[in-house]
């Protein structure tokens, strides 16, 4: 007992000691530090583990009084997030959670809704695991495949096309790295938003309560809201899982901070706009609407991996806009660096390949024969693993609810529309710059 | 810039609780010299302690906003009622950021304050393998990599093995275990953390234009978003957690 006791002291003091950071300043790790780093972190398991904004809550971008002509002031509001369990089908929504009353919203094998249906999944069993929580994800990171958060070093080519492997001279830069699980249960993450145009601040059309433009009205405002729910897993279906990395950018020419990120994501996606609630509140500003349970626009069987940057040659990066005496001028630059023009670092980027061995042999078609699978993005709208791509057997019909994509009108005569599936492959960014405008 | 923090830890354990688990209040201003915060607790203090529950924690933090119960994280007068212009030159809630290699120049957060409570999490050690994801069913989770070394052999796991879930002793191993226990107890369904965050305006600075060279402190080019996270009814969004996190290292 008494060595295990010792353990949860340990950890008890260190957590109440996280507060103490305040007395002493951060103080910058030396490389000797460094260079004993063996990858040992820190692990985080979410077990039934559920976050939920109440349905009022939000997060509110707001945007700048505009200059330009055409140009209209935008605010958007993300109401609700949410991030409940997705293996059983029972659920509700932030308009029962809010009101009260049992038959929130349910799911229909005729629209493919079982699990979109209900933003809010609250089907776990209360039996679970320590802390009972009737909205949990079960296995949201087991044990088994936590979350990790550690300090590692990778090989990999530089900015300058030097290769990076810990040899003398080529020392392996160290990377500080959250890696998220690559095996985990179903969750449900959803939020409802709310897109407001040309908020005049103060004025009656910017209160709570404030109608819909769209429906008429004095003090009316302009506004569009929306639920967002996704069924489905941060990890692709072939099991990759999402990563973030921080790092200082190994290049000689902008040593700043740099960002990489793989994101991976696959599921089911629902967007829907329609409302059931036809009393006083509905469609007014700010208010928590009653959404329908079925209509919308589905993405069915989604699969998505998106890697932005590449250890060591590429990386998101943090820049202001300046003019030409190269004074910031208010507004800020994300960019993912261009990949170098380096003939081992190209090599390296499409194939793989690690001081031009030869991996970038091509087929007789001309497509490379060993691509690179750690930098090819692609997002696939729908399962193709049963469609022939030339003959087209396999596609979802035209009223399909199981794969691809989808629009549900349940007042139609036919309700449900498919578009087939789609795909984009092979994608690889060799440059990104994302400008904010507004400043000044 | 004007904080205050609270931190009122509260026992569970039964009869024999030592003195230094008592109630305590702990009420700290940060005015000018944050020296004063939380304090480790040696292996002595701690190896008295009989029971086997927890702690629950409440902790709350206001920076540039108002701790007053009649509006909670409302924002203190010395930021400017928020107007578009000039309010965005306040000095009083401002914070900046700068980034390595860009030292000409401030991303500056304006006329902003920011206040978080979290409301009485439960602290406590638990084994791992009582969590529903430790179970045998979650075996074939098991995440080699994710646990070796640089070199992809050294298992870096204290049972040495990490050949498999069951060999890996993950289950064995005592883990730091948070959680909101109490659910919905106290009549409030989303009143777990309460955390508002609001500034007017961001851009960035240049030094260049300031007369100190801070571009912190300068005012010139505006803003091209805010951001704000509250709720309809006030100035703190209610977050609702269920189930439980675990903190483990190796």
């Amino acid at each position: 007992m008494r060595p295990r006791l010792q353990s949860t002291n340990l950890l008890l003091a260190a957590t109440l000691t996280l507060g103490a950071a305040q007395a002493q300043a951060l103080t910058e790790l030396s490389d000797d530090s460094l260079s004993d780093v063996q990858g040992a972190g820190f692990a985080f398991a979410l077990d039934n583990f559920s976050m939920r904004f109440a349905p009022e809550s939000f997060i509110e971008l707001t945007g700048a009084g505009v200059n330009g002509v055409g140009w209209q002031r935008g605010d958007a509001r993300y109401y609700g997030l949410s991030m409940t369990n997705g293996a059983q089908p029972g659920g509700t929504d932030w308009y029962a959670t809010l009101n009260g009353g049992s038959s929130a919203c349910g799911g229909s094998s005729a629209y493919g809704n079982t699990f979109l249906a209900c933003p809010l999944g609250n089907g776990n069993s209360l039996g679970a695991g320590v802390t009972p929580n009737q909205y949990g994800i079960g296995a949201m990171a087991s044990i088994y495949d936590p979350y990790v958060l550690r300090v590692f070093d990778y090989e990999g080519y530089d900015f300058q096309g030097n290769y990076l492997d810990g040899s003398a001279g080529n020392e392996k830069p160290t990377i500080l790295e959250l890696i998220g699980p690559s095996q985990t249960e179903d969750w449900r993450w959803s939020f409802w938003g709310e897109l407001e145009v040309d908020r005049v601040a103060g004025d009656p059309s910017a209160a709570i309560g404030a109608a819909n433009c769209s429906s008429g009205g004095a003090d009316c405002a302009d506004f569009l809201q929306s639920q967002t729910i996704i069924h489905g897993k941060p990890t692709t279906a072939d099991g990759k899982p999402a990563i973030l990395r921080l790092m200082q950018t190994e290049n000689t020419a902008d040593n700043t901070l740099g960002i990489t990120y793989q994101s991976a994501l696959s599921g089911d996606f629902r967007f829907s706009v329609r409302q059931k609630d036809t009393g006083a509140l509905a469609d007014t500003l700010h208010n928590v609407p009653d959404f329908d349970d079925a209509e919308g626009m589905y993405f069915k069987n989604v699969d998505a991996f998106l890697p932005l940057g590449v250890l060591h040659y590429q990386a998101l990066t943090l820049d202001a806009v300046r003019d030409g005496s190269g004074s910031a001028t208010g507004d800020f630059v994300i960019e993912l660096t261009r990949i170098p023009d380096i003939p081992e670092v190209y090599n390296n980027f499409y194939c793989g390949d690690v001081g031009n061995t030869g991996d970038c042999a091509l087929n007789s078609d001309g497509s490379i024969a060993n691509p690179n699978e750690d930098t090819r993005g692609y997002v696939r709208w729908g399962n193709f693993d049963s469609v022939n791509i030339a003959t087209g057997a396999g596609l979802p019909s035209a009223t399909a609810t199981d794969n691809g994509i989808y629009f549900v009108n349940p007042s139609a005569a036919t309700p449900v529309t498919n578009l087939g599936v789609s795909r984009i492959e092979g994608m690889r960014i060799h440059h990104m710059k994302i400008t904010t405008l507004g400043a000044n | 810039m004007t904080s205050s923090f609270f931190l009122r830890m509260s026992e569970l354990f039964p009869e024999k609780a030592p003195p230094a688990f008592a109630v305590l209040a702990v009420v700290l201003c940060m005015h000018t010299n944050p020296a004063q915060a939380l304090e480790a607790m040696d292996d002595t203090e701690m190896g008295t302690v009989t029971g086997q529950k927890g702690i629950l924690a409440s902790f709350q933090y206001y920076y540039n906003s108002s701790p007053a119960e009649a509006d909670l994280g409302a924002p203190l007068s010395i930021c400017d009622t928020p107007n578009g212009g000039s309010s965005l030159a306040n000095m009083n809630c401002r914070f900046g950021l700068q980034l390595k290699n860009r030292e000409s120049e401030w991303l500056v957060f304006k006329n902003g304050h920011a206040s978080i409570d979290l409301r009485r999490l439960a602290i406590d050690a638990s084994m791992l393998g009582d969590s529903h994801g430790g179970s045998a069913a979650y075996h074939g989770y098991f995440n080699e990599a994710k646990f070796t070394d640089q070199d992809g052999s050294t298992c870096l796991l204290p049972s040495g093995d990490c050949s498999g879930a069951a060999a890996s002793g993950l289950a064995e191993m005592p883990g730091l275990r948070l959680s909101y226990p109490e659910g919905a107890a106290d009549g409030f369904e989303f009143n777990d953390v309460r955390f508002g965050l609001y500034f007017e305006g961001l851009a960035v600075e240049p030094n260049a234009l300031v007369p100190s060279g801070n571009g912190w402190e300068g005012n010139n080019n505006g803003s091209f978003m805010g951001l704000n996270i509250a709720d309809n009814n006030g100035h703190q969004a209610g977050i609702a957690f269920g189930g439980d996190f675990y903190l483990y290292g190796y």
